[in-house]
């Protein structure tokens, strides 16, 4: 299995990014980190380069709904929808919804116990 | 670990406590561990508001005059955050705290292709003079001090502040503000960095420069240990980054021929709040005997480190069970 991390936007927060890859990392997965301050284009098109299973969105600035509407928009528009988009940060409860009909298909707020992201992915793909 | 780590004997008694940085500390103290660390009450503690400060530099704390209020705020458009502003300071609030978008932090337009999704958010969008003009509309600056939470472009900030303020009557000799204006921060723990460490520390030296000639009320830099602490430096890592970095905004102010007694008072600094008070107040006092005993002397002007923030981590939302 293999995920990319991802950093959109401004926000120069990673903390958090950085502790989910190296969670993802002792859970057996491989975990590529694209660093801070991305683009849709970027990322859409690290996630392709490298043929990840799931793109981990890392959000704290606010800007959740619009990158997840465009980074998913993005992938399909490559014919790569196949692509799992999680997102996890800070994670308003009236937006769990709304990302979830954009296609978000999990979402760690704050407060997520460090493991279940993992589970979460070895539950959707499974031991690839 | 959580705040602090007790060991106890089979009779329930503590034998040991252990602080979330790792040091460990007696249960009970007596005068025997002052006189076996050699302790000496002028030297090593002293009065509030006398040298090297360990008690803070006012000579009653903060009972005789209460702390400044700034809760951090701004968002929206100019206008809205002005109205906060106004709900802020009818409801007691002595000081402002300027929060501004990521966009504006990190020197883009709000129409610029990056920004958006961010515009307004997390802050106000400040694009030019216009916006400073209406979020600081009916505001006293004379009386009202703002911290201006801001880095890459704080310089730019901190002249808007300036002609806003001139512009609504008031001296820039009786204008207050603090952009937070701490670069290598960014650098090193927050990410909204513009230029290369160089260029960043000339611009900082650039801003107390001018402050120290044009602004005397104003503090151009406030040194944050918070943001250090909170990308994962232990406390006694973000002391010494935090006057590190210091420092070194020291050594390009002196290299311009100021003295350090014309600006060493200007700095002021903002240091992580978290996990157990015991522990943190320790850190806040280690801090400023170090920051005193680096460049005060006992009868110069008395530089502060007058600021702290709560943590990040404690402000995330509740665990959920």
């Amino acid at each position: 299995m293999k995920v990319l991390i991802a950093k959109p936007g401004l926000d120069g927060h990673d903390k958090g990014a950085k502790v989910i890859c190296h969670t993802l990392r002792d859970a057996g997965i491989e975990v590529i980190y694209t660093g801070l301050h991305k683009s849709v284009e970027e990322i859409v098109s690290a996630a392709i380069q490298e043929d990840v299973d799931a793109i981990g969105l890392s959000m704290l600035s606010g800007a959740h709904l619009y990158y997840a509407e465009k980074i998913i928009s993005g992938l399909k528009a490559k014919q790569a929808g196949d692509i799992i988009v999680f997102v996890g940060g800070v994670i308003p409860d009236r937006d769990m919804e709304k990302l979830r009909n954009l296609g978000v298909e999990g979402i760690f707020p704050g407060g997520s116990p460090l493991n279940a992201t993992a589970d979460f992915l070895h539950r959707k793909i499974g031991d690839k | 670990m959580g705040v602090a780590k007790y060991t106890r004997d089979e009779k329930d008694r503590i034998t040991g406590v252990e602080y979330q940085s790792g040091i460990k500390v007696k249960p009970v103290y007596t005068p025997a561990d002052l006189e076996a660390c050699g302790f000496d009450y002028q030297r090593d503690l002293n009065d509030p508001g006398e040298y090297p400060f360990t008690r803070g530099i006012h000579p009653q704390g903060y009972r005789s005059r209460a702390w400044t209020m700034r809760q951090y705020s701004g968002f929206g458009t100019p206008e809205q955050t002005n109205e906060r502003f106004k709900l802020l300071i009818a409801n007691g609030q002595n000081g402002l705290n300027v929060a501004f978008d990521l966009p504006t932090q990190m020197g883009l337009d709000s129409d610029d292709q990056a920004a958006q999704g961010e515009v307004g958010r997390v802050g106000m969008a400040v694009d030019s003079l216009r916006d400073f003009e209406l979020a600081f509309k009916d505001i006293a600056l004379d009386k009202i001090g703002s911290g201006l939470t801001i880095n890459a472009v704080a310089s730019i900030m901190l002249a808007m502040y300036q002609a806003v303020a001139e512009k609504y009557g008031y001296r820039k000799e009786i204008i207050s503000a603090t952009p937070q204006n701490d670069i290598l921060k960014e650098i090193v723990g927050r990410g909204a960095w513009l230029y290369p460490p160089r260029a960043g520390v000339k611009l900082i030296g650039d801003t107390i420069e001018y402050s120290v000639k044009e602004l005397p009320r104003c503090n151009p830099v406030s040194i944050c240990g918070y943001h250090l602490r909170e990308s994962g430096a232990t406390p006694a890592q973000e002391i010494a980054y935090a006057i590190q970095i210091a420092n070194t905004y020291i050594d390009e102010v002196l290299q311009r021929g100021l003295e350090i007694d014309d600006f060493v008072g200007r700095f002021s600094f903002n240091i992580n709040i978290y996990g157990n008070l015991w522990e943190t107040v320790a850190k806040f006092r280690a801090a400023k005997k170090m920051w005193a005993r680096t460049w005060l002397n006992a009868t110069g002007p008395a530089s502060r480190i007058k600021r702290c923030f709560s943590s990040g981590a404690c402000l995330a939302a509740a665990v959920r069970v």
